[in-house]
């Protein structure tokens, strides 16, 4: 027979409260309870180990406590209710509620996560409202208890289901009895669930609690009243002497250090990543030593922060691992599309920054789309970008633009309805995305738990009954967040991610490591000022702690919690235990030990700054090839000092370099050579190579300065066509007023015609930028006073006989001619403008002035008068002009002998750029005559 | 090596000393201390003491005492000194705490103790609840998008068009936002503003005498042509009433007649051009104005979206809670490095309001002006003098102390915070100290020009060889830099000298091959059309093709007649020719990544695509090239946490970092402390650190010589540079004034940050420079300061060629294929543990079992295949297995000694398991009940010693636990068992009893074993089809049995051992019903859709 009343058997430790829980299991059979399927697993192994059968015995979680529970009462067991549901209803709560005590926090997306938290909090103690009303003396705790007395009855909580079971209990008469372990607290409702069943069985909790620990302080006032409450309650199992216990007994108490402490491993890496290798590579080399890799767990700070990292890290690994963590629904990689088609969705499809969002979704493999099309449309989109993307957008109606207004749409039946839209939209998306054949990956995985917790189904996702969320770390800031009321209502909504090979690696963090022992435990992350991370600050239910003790135990950065999860963590290693600190963090800046590490030294008697490994000296490469855990680590050894390999290593070291330089007759098929370019080849031979041979076409942003300038030179080309097409003569003072005229009227024609669809207000930036600034530059024009007629624009030309082996072309922008003797001055239009001093040493480097010139005069007869470039963007006007051509302004002014003598040189510089094309000449790169613009670097190397 | 190294060996606390004692009793006896601390004077010590006697003496709470350290490595160094003073028993200083947990105490970074305040209090400080906090890179990434949108609706405002239209670079008015945003918010601005200054515009008296003097130019006859063409530029400065490029000038190289009215016309003009400029100043600033407000705003919003806090909102929240009626009652606030506060920082430490408030500091280590902090906080705490001095330097030794105090006194005469140090360092074991442990060296070139910088590195170089010559270990000698831009020549020049030299954290991040080749790459996926990304990638050793590769595709692409090719044919040539297709597939290849594992997961693949991170591990330092691709990987981790995977946006951002020039994230780190190698370092990253030997290089380094093109003070009041078209920027709105205060702030600060380098130094102090390359330097105002040691001058031969280098590979040799060392695979059987439903899915779709017991999902409402519902009999309203569960419930609970259930006890089931009321689903079940109890089995059931119903149980076969609950046990004694297991099926026509339980063979051994292995010895498995119960067939087994039974359940768990689980269909099959596969993720769901 047994007492009427839960036994309540505290142990020192978990170390002697699992092998005492399965001994009275062992003894009286029936159900042992465990916080995880795998604890079950583990244990119902262990029982069976030798062969035999378990009859009558059964390890469950809570969860399958309570389905026996409503099944020896004959009750249906509740459905839990789906996170979004929960949000839903309290949604509604909250906006029927006084919030003003919570001030500008209330507006916040992530209000309704800590309110929901709160909320759940009171609900899984059952403290009815009126309690929490009586109790509440600040306004955020008033505010507080009215939002839980409001959701009492309309919001449905996780936790509801276990009270249903322990009021179910009530009507059991026959149960099997009831072990519980692996757990150093209980919530409310777990306690009243055993607490009313142990009038029908036979039920004990064996937990570690030692009152007179600092480590327990902030579990002594729950344990106290369960003590009350029990059928009997006793300290049981003899204080750990030797051993990890022995050591994880005497932190954070003012006794000695162990007398004969068991071998702690300090191992030292630099950055986080470097910690995560040398933690993981720690734990493999026990498995090397032969652990069995299911029984060497590693902790680790934070898992969702490291989750990514150590994810990717165990895949090139190859280590199976069991891990499991909370994720945002809105890392989904399906839940980031659809977030990306309800903003392609609310804005105009032609509007700037829509196309973003377009390509966001159209990339993803959830549109359906071709990825070469989309490739291509985006290049259209991207490069022409003249009045093309109206119609260019008009292809994707069907597969983004109309779905997305379909999204946006059910909105207006309120947000269960546009929910459904996106859980709908979500499976005709993960079904034309599904890789059917082969088995989930990650994403899959992922996708398809995001859907469900939408869909409001997180039930099928989540085992209640399964790890808690590890509500210890503070919130990360989240990604992008869908718009509208659907937005607040997923932004923090999680789906429980796992991944449990049999027998792979533990990972957990120190509050999932509770409870279980290994035979090698890592602890990685013990540096810095906050780990173990302590309970997260709760400013809902702060005020209402001390009066609510007995029933909300005390969260707070000074509550003993994080110091109990290391003891805890220590306590767990059976046969090795091993801390891991970084040294440096990421950027190299030094990193101090973390309080534990220094205590759990001090206890284990060791220096704690002498390491026993120091990692990551090498970046993430490992000292040896034979110390590397994965083929690629081994090759990057390798090849950092100094080796090769047949096979990719070789491949790889074969291509450290390129070989440069090109065959003699390599560009003799460019028969046709401008005069830019030779310009080009002569300041850098490898930036001629790039721009002019290669000549890549870059995705541009739609308005760039390449852009701006072809606009500019089409205004200027219309403004002077116009003016000469009237006979209005040269640009002086005297006509200024007739050209600015021109201008004000080209400048729109022209803008519009180049308009590019869905521009916005940068093109009309561009387009005042431009008026302003070509309003100066024919001001300055005027000013200068030169009196040449504007007579040819855009002229093509081109010799056969001005360098030998080439045809040299060009076109140039404008020929200005004399009015009397004909002679010819080229204008050039540059964006910003270009230097030309006649008296400087390198103005044979320009050779585009005197070289059209003479060009001009093989095509067309003209005399060269000189040349002139006009910065459209500076209104800078530089240049030479013969000063014995009539009409030649004042200010450019040279001898006749000076343009000549530029001329000649510049044209020996061409044939020398010619000849050097010819012969396929490539020098390299001198630093200083490049411009700065120039992308020699991308093939010079 | 490094003052703050409890790291490598014990952590020790040193008692204070006299000095110490003085300063620890006169914080003691005030409400409020500021101590000025010098160089190497023991500050941590005096702070350790301090909370020390504060939490020992004088009873105060652990969370009654607030350090606020400068940096997170400082903040943890803090505790763990303060931690191993209370832990050290052995020291005689009094009680000690062994185990006192620290991590608790309010010690650490003003962001770290903002962030604990406001977490702790969000509704007070306006917060989202859940907010998170960003990093630098997080920041940058929502900043650049804010900046980006708000440009966007800001160029509606007439003065921002301006102001951009005006402007050569958008990005400089980019820069400028972002900069003064963020310096207003360090000033405490909640919601940065600028104050645009008023402007009166030209006054018709500017108007008129501007015309007259043009008039009276213009009509004299010695006015030349270039005076009149500056006269017309007057005129139409009076007509526009526009300021243009510049003010009109009339040169003064005329006759002298003329000279007066040339300056009288200029004098009228710039009267009248800074009018107009100051109003059109005014109109862009109003721009940029509403540029701040726009970009605050969004930037706000996409914090706001994400529940994000960046650095600044932290303080700035911070401040909002200590404003109001918060609940912290510090006794003890310590603040170190004080100097380095901002007006933010200062304000919450003044708000505190602790009983006891303590600064710390040095005015002459103030070196983060750039960052916006004002050394003023703390000369005004301090006093002037400052009352309470550490001046005992534990650091230096004498001799070098001496010369350093003539050196800095001098140069930093006009510094108030300056003080000499008394040497109090001792005589420490080092090497020799040198006759003169100051030198100053002035590089100048052999041929007299200016030295390159390329020379002063040889110097440097040679300076350092010296120091090893001397007996200094390499890691014992820091050369510091103020800034890392230019220092790859003397990293070139100590290689060359064979000295291995370790850059602590370098700059210039994109400008290195391996993160533009890898950002090229990623281009590439993005979209092969980006033909730029192509060209780089080809060249890059991801692909290593020739020049002559190169040509070749260009040719293959096609070169139009006009000399243009075409554009958007090389992507299409690239794939047709096999030496450069790899570019194509490789980024191909990594495109799945991008939802697979997400954008690190895939900047990590690109990072490693056709061994690409080999060839740059095998490149000269290639565990640095390696790092930096490592830092992209985290850069990319940064940026998705808050924009998602989205990989263009995450190209541009770093496109326009590379191009602010400001947003350098500097070079990743490859760290090892026992690293024997020489430090390069900045001065700001070595602070509190120390080395035997220092080399300060670059000491002729300039002052950058822009500024934003809007500057402002503390209070929002701003001035800008105007820029002109064609024309040099001009300044406007006192723009002049705040540009000149600005410089005199970088100067004093420039004069610092050589004290913070100087004063590293224990035993041997250099300062490198070239006043041949700059005057007006720190540098110039050491070597003027100089009286000794003597100016020593190093003559250095003129530089060689010129040309870019390119990176020669070092040679390779020749190894075997490596072997990776691999964990054994774990079986995927033992250690399992699967229910016999589990089982049997297993052994029914292995998919399905994969997807349900090896990934947890479950079917939606969705995964139903209709015909499913028609098969087996009449349509039951209870549905599916419910009519089953009835049965087994009852027959879980009967009484085998006792009467048979009462007839209509199945409406009293269907009430309590709320299934629908149905008669004929209730009087199936009744008579299946019935059947059962009337039948021979029952009669035999009845017969036996103990019967066990719903009997859990577990047993092992092969490792794996395999678990059930069977329905019915009897002990029949003399170790016999009778196993029976209820079967409710709608018996289909031409379905019988054998055949059901033939369809359960597995279920039969598995139960059949488990009651062997508990002990009985036969065993009789009886699977009662309760509709055809006669027709039921029952097999016995014994413990001969037990091997083959095990096989066959051995046999069930094969499938385990396949690589993949196959699917057990193609098109939907009635098992499918319930099943995760249904909606994706098996073929089925394919031919569903
Ligand atoms: S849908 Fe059918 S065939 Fe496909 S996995 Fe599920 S049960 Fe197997």
């Amino acid at each position: 027979m047994f007492p009427p009343g839960a036994i309540l058997t505290w142990a020192p430790a978990f170390s002697t409260a699992l092998p005492l829980a399965r001994e009275r299991w062992r003894d009286h059979g029936g159900l042992l309870v465990v916080p995880r399927r795998e604890d079950a697993a583990r244990a119902l192994g262990a029982a069976v180990a030798d062969g035999s059968a378990a009859l009558g015995r059964e390890a469950v979680t809570f969860a399958g406590l309570r389905g026996r529970v409503a099944l020896a009462a004959g009750v249906r067991e509740p459905e839990p209710p789906s996170a979004v549901g929960v949000r839903l209803a309290l949604r509604a709560v909250l906006d029927g509620a006084d919030l003003s005590a919570f001030g500008a926090s209330a507006e916040a997306p992530g209000f309704l996560a800590a309110a929901e938290r709160a909320v759940a909090e009171l609900r899984a103690a059952r403290v009815a409202p009126a309690r929490v009303e009586a109790a509440a003396a600040t306004p955020v705790a008033r505010a507080v208890a009215a939002i839980h007395a409001a959701a009492w009855d309309a919001v449905p909580m996780a936790s509801d289901a276990l009270w249903a079971a322990a009021d179910a209990a009530r009507a059991v008469a026959r149960f099997p009895p009831v072990t519980v372990t692996g757990f150093d607290d209980l919530v409310p409702g777990q306690w009243a669930l055993l607490h009313t069943l142990a009038q029908a069985t036979r039920v004990e909790v064996v937990m570690p609690f030692d009152p007179d620990r600092p480590a327990f302080h902030a579990r002594r006032a729950r344990q106290e009243r369960w003590a009350a409450e029990a059928g009997s309650a006793g300290r049981e199992g003899a204080p750990a002497g030797a051993g990890y216990a022995g050591l994880a007994a005497r932190l954070f108490d003012a006794v000695p250090p162990a007398p004969d402490p068991p071998p702690v491993r300090l191992v030292g890496a630099a950055g986080t990543r470097g910690m995560l290798r040398a933690a993981l590579d720690e734990a493999l080399a026990a498995v090397d030593c032969g652990a069995p890799m299911g029984r060497v767990a590693l902790a680790v700070p934070r898992l969702a922060e490291v989750r990514d990292d150590l994810e990717r890290l165990l895949d090139d690994w190859g280590v199976p691992a069991r891990l499991s963590s909370r994720v945002r629904v809105l890392e989904a990689p399906l839940t980031l599309a659809l977030t990306h088609l309800l903003r392609l969705g609310e804005l105009d499809p032609a509007a700037p920054g829509a196309l973003d969002h377009l390509l966001g979704w159209l990339r993803t493999p959830y549109s359906g789309a071709d990825p070469a099309e989309v490739d291509r449309f985006e290049a259209d989109a991207r490069r022409g970008g003249v009045a093309t993307r109206g119609p260019l957008l008009a292809r994707w109606e069907g597969v983004a633009v109309a779905p997305a207004r379909r999204l946006v749409a059910a909105a207006e039946r309120g947000p269960r309805a546009q929910l459904a839209a996106m859980v709908d939209a979500g499976w005709e998306a993960l079904r034309r995305a599904g890789d059917a054949a082969g088995l989930p990956r990650r994403a899959d995985l992922r996708d398809r738990a995001a859907l469900t917790a939408l869909a409001g189904l997180a039930a099928a996702v989540d085992d209640a009954g399964g790890a808690a969320a590890d509500d210890d770390a503070p919130p990360r800031p989240r990604g992008p967040v869908p718009p509208g009321t659907v937005g607040d209502l997923v932004a923090d909504l999680t789906f429980l991610a796992r991944e449990e090979p049999p027998g792979g690696l533990e990972i957990h963090d120190l509050a999932s490591l509770r409870g279980r022992d290994y035979d090698v435990v890592v602890i990685a992350g013990l540096d810095g000022d906050g780990y173990p991370p302590g309970p997260a600050a709760d400013p809902l239910l702060a005020d209402l702690r001390a009066p609510l003790a007995d029933v909300l135990p005390r969260r707070a950065p000074s509550t003993s919690e994080g110091r109990l999860r290391f003891v805890h963590a220590v306590d767990a290693a059976r046969a090795g235990l091993v801390l891991v600190r970084r040294t440096v963090d990421d950027e190299g800046r030094e990193v101090a030990p973390s309080p534990y590490w220094l205590e759990a030294c001090r206890v284990a008697g060791r220096d704690p700054g002498a390491l026993d490994l120091a990692a990551g000296a090498r970046g993430e490469v490992p000292d040896a090839p034979d110390a590397a855990r994965s083929e690629r680590d081994a090759l990057r050894t390798m090849a950092l000092d100094g080796l090769v390999a047949p096979g990719l290593l070789a491949e790889a070291a074969a291509r450290r370099s390129r070989a440069v330089g090109v065959a003699a007759d390599a560009f003799r098929y460019r028969e046709r050579l401008r005069v830019t370019e030779l310009e080009s080849y002569l300041r850098c031979p490898y930036g001629w190579f790039r721009d002019s041979v290669l000549a890549p076409a870059e995705l541009e942003e739609l308005i760039d300065p390449r852009f701006e300038g072809t606009v500019a030179h089409a205004v200027l080309h219309a403004v002077y066509e116009g003016m000469a097409a009237a006979a209005v003569g040269p640009c002086t003072e005297a006509t200024l007023d007739a050209y600015r005229g021109a201008l004000e009227a080209e400048l729109p024609a022209v803008s519009a015609r180049l308009r590019p669809a869905g521009a916005g207000p940068a093109f009309d930036a561009l387009q005042e930028r431009l008026r302003r600034h070509l309003r100066a530059l024919l001001g300055r024009e005027a000013a200068l006073g030169s009196r040449l007629v504007p007579t040819h624009f855009e002229r093509g030309l081109e010799s056969a006989t001005l360098a030998p082996g080439a045809v040299v072309t060009g076109t140039v922008d404008r020929l200005d001619v004399a009015p009397v003797g004909g002679a010819a001055l080229v204008v050039d239009y540059k964006r910003t403008g270009a230097d030309f001093n006649p008296a400087a040493e390198d103005v044979v480097r320009r050779l585009q002035l005197p070289v059209y010139g003479a060009l001009a005069r093989e095509a067309l007869g003209t005399e060269a008068a000189g040349g002139l470039y006009m910065g459209m963007l500076s209104a800078r006007i530089t240049g030479a002009v013969r000063d014995d051509v009539p009409g030649a302004p004042d200010a450019r002014r040279v001898p006749r002998e000076v343009w000549e003598r530029i001329t000649a040189e510049a044209l020996d510089a061409a044939r020398q750029a010619v000849d050097g094309i010819r012969a396929g000449r490539l020098e390299p790169p001198e630093p200083d005559a490049c411009s700065h613009w120039c992308r020699c670097e991308d093939l010079w190397r | 090596m490094l003052a703050l190294v409890p790291l490598r060996g014990p952590v020790a606390v040193s008692p204070p000393t006299a000095e110490q004692e003085r300063a620890l009793a006169a914080a003691a006896s005030g409400r409020a201390t500021a101590i000025a601390a010098g160089a190497g004077a023991g500050k941590t010590t005096l702070l350790v003491e301090a909370v020390w006697r504060d939490l020992e003496r004088d009873g105060v709470l652990l969370d009654g005492v607030l350090v606020a350290a400068y940096n997170r490595a400082a903040a943890a160094h803090l505790t763990a000194r303060l931690q191993a003073r209370f832990a050290d028993p052995d020291d005689g200083r009094g009680t000690t705490r062994p185990g006192l947990d620290l991590s608790a105490a309010w010690v650490g970074t003003f962001h770290a103790l903002a962030a604990r305040i406001v977490r702790e209090n969000p509704f007070l400080a306006g917060v989202d609840p859940e907010f998170g906090e960003l990093d630098e890179t997080e920041a940058a990434a929502l900043r650049e998008q804010a900046l980006d949108d708000a440009m966007a609706a800001t160029l509606a405002d007439p003065g921002f068009l301006d102001l951009v239209t005006d402007a050569t670079s958008l990005q400089g008015v980019r820069d400028a936002t972002a900069h003064v945003h963020e310096r207003l918010r360090a000033a405490g601005h909640e919601r940065p503003r600028i104050v645009v200054p008023e402007a009166p515009g030209p006054t018709d008296g500017q108007r008129a005498e501007l015309e007259a003097a043009v008039r009276e130019a213009a009509a004299h006859p010695d006015a030349r042509d270039d005076h009149r063409e500056q006269l017309l530029l007057a005129t139409e400065l009076l007509l526009t009433g526009e300021p243009g490029p510049k003010p009109p000038w009339l040169s003064r190289n005329c006759k002298a007649a003329f000279l007066p009215l040339a300056e009288r016309a200029n004098a009228a003009a710039a009267a009248l051009y800074g009018a107009v400029l100051d109003l059109e100043a005014r109109r862009q600033l109003l721009g940029f104005a509403a540029n701040i407000e726009a970009f605050g705003e969004r930037y706000a919003e996409l914090k706001r979206e994400r529940g994000a806090l960046d650095f600044e909102d932290l303080l700035l929240a911070a401040r909002r809670v200590l404003r109001g009626r918060h609940p912290y009652r510090f006794r003890r606030v310590y603040v170190d490095e004080f100097q380095d506060a901002n007006a933010l920082q200062a304000e919450i430490v003044d708000l505190l309001d602790a009983e006891r408030t303590v600064v710390v500091g040095d005015g002459c280590q103030a070196i983060y002006g750039f960052r916006h902090a004002d050394v003023e906080h703390f000369m005004r705490r301090a006093g002037s003098p400052p009352e309470v001095t550490l001046r005992d330097n534990h650091r230096s030794q004498e001799p070098l102390l001496r010369a350093l105090n003539a050196l800095l006194g001098a140069a930093l005469r006009d510094e108030p915070a300056f003080a000499p140090l008394r040497p109090a360092a001792g005589d420490r074991p080092g090497p020799v100290l040198a006759a003169e442990p100051l030198e100053v060296i002035d590089v100048v070139s052999e041929d007299g020009g200016k030295a390159t910088r390329e020379q002063e590195a040889e110097a440097v170089a040679d300076l350092v060889g010296e120091l090893g010559a001397r007996g200094y270990a390499w890691p014992q000698i820091a050369v510091l830099f103020r800034s890392l831009t230019e220092v790859e020549p003397y990293r070139a020049a100590l290689a060359a000298r064979g000295i291995p030299a370790h850059l602590v954290a370098g700059r210039g991040f994109f400008a290195h091959d391996q993160v533009a080749d890898t950002l090229a790459l990623l281009a590439l996926v993005e979209n092969p059309y980006d033909e730029a990304a192509l060209v780089r990638v080809l060249a890059s050793p991801y692909v290593s093709a020739s020049d002559d590769d190169l040509v070749a595709l260009r040719r293959r692409a096609g070169d139009s007649d006009r000399g243009w090719p075409s554009e958007g044919a090389l992507a299409p040539a690239a794939r047709a020719l096999d030496a450069t297709r790899p570019a194509l597939e490789a980024a191909e290849a990594l495109r799945p990544l991008l939802r697979d594992r997400g954008l690190p997961g895939l900047v990590e693949a690109a990072a490693a695509a056709r061994g690409y991170d080999l060839a740059v591990l095998g490149l000269p330092d290639g565990a640095r090239r390696h790092a930096n691709l490592r830092k992209l990987v985290r850069m990319a981790a940064d940026f998705a946490a808050v924009r998602g995977p989205d990989l263009r946006g995450f190209l541009a951002m770093l496109g326009r970092m590379a191009e602010a020039g400001d947003q350098d994230p500097g070079e990743a780190t490859v760290v090892d402390p026992d690293l024997d190698a020489v430090r390069l370092a900045t001065v700001h990253a070595v602070k509190g650190h120390e080395y035997p030997a220092v080399v300060l290089a670059d000491a002729s380094h300039g002052l950058p010589g822009t500024y934003p093109a809007v500057l402002t003070d503390r209070d929002g009041a701003a001035s800008i540079r105007v820029a002109r078209v064609g024309g040099d920027p001009v300044y406007a709105l006192g723009y002049g004034d705040r540009r000149a205060a600005a410089r005199a702030a970088d100067e004093a600060e420039e004069r610092r940050i050589t004290y913070v380098a100087a004063t590293r130094a224990e035993r041997h102090l250099a300062v490198v420079g070239r006043s041949s390359a700059r005057g007006g330097t720190a540098f110039t105002t050491v070597c003027e300061a100089l009286v000794t040691p003597p100016l020593e001058r190093r003559v250095a031969a003129p530089a060689g060629p010129r040309t870019r280098p390119r990176v020669e590979p070092p040679p390779a040799t020749e190894a075997a294929a490596p072997r990776a060392h691999r964990p054994p695979e774990p079986d995927p059987v033992a250690g399992r543990r699967l229910s016999f439903t589990a089982l049997d899915a297993l052994a029914t779709c292995a998919r399905r079992f994969h997807l349900e017991h090896e990934r947890g999902l479950r079917g939606g409402p969705d995964a139903v295949v209709p015909a499913a519902a028609a098969a087996g009999g009449a349509p039951s309203a209870w549905g599916g297995a419910a009519a089953g569960d009835v049965v087994h419930a009852a027959l879980a609970a009967h009484d085998w000694a006792g009467p048979a259930p009462a007839p209509g006890w199945a409406a009293a089931a269907e009430r309590a398991a709320g299934l629908p009321p149905s008669p004929a689903d209730r009087e199936r079940a009744e008579r299946m009940v019935a059947a059962l109890l009337s039948s021979d089995l029952a009669t035999r059931i009845r017969g036996g010693r103990r019967r066990l119903a719903e009997e859990p149980f577990a047993i092992a076969v092969e490792g794996a636990v395999l678990s059930g609950a069977i329905d019915l046990i009897v002990d029949e004694g003399g170790g016999r068992a009778l196993v029976a297991d209820w079967k409710t099926h709608a018996l289909a026509p031409g379905d019988s009893a054998a055949a059901v339980a033939d369809r359960y063979r597995l279920q039969q051994a598995l139960y059949g074993l488990a009651a062997l292995r508990a002990g009985w010895e036969e065993v009789t498995l009886a699977w009662a089809v309760l509709e055809d119960l006669p027709g039921s067939p029952a097999r016995i087994v014994g413990a001969e049995d037990a091997a083959a039974l095990e096989a066959e359940v051995a046999a069930a768990l094969a499938p385990l051992r396949l690589e993949a689980r196959p699917p057990a269909a193609a098109t939907p099959q009635p098992f499918c019903t319930g099943c995760p596969g249904l909606e994706a993720m098996c073929p089925v769901a394919l031919s569903r859709a």
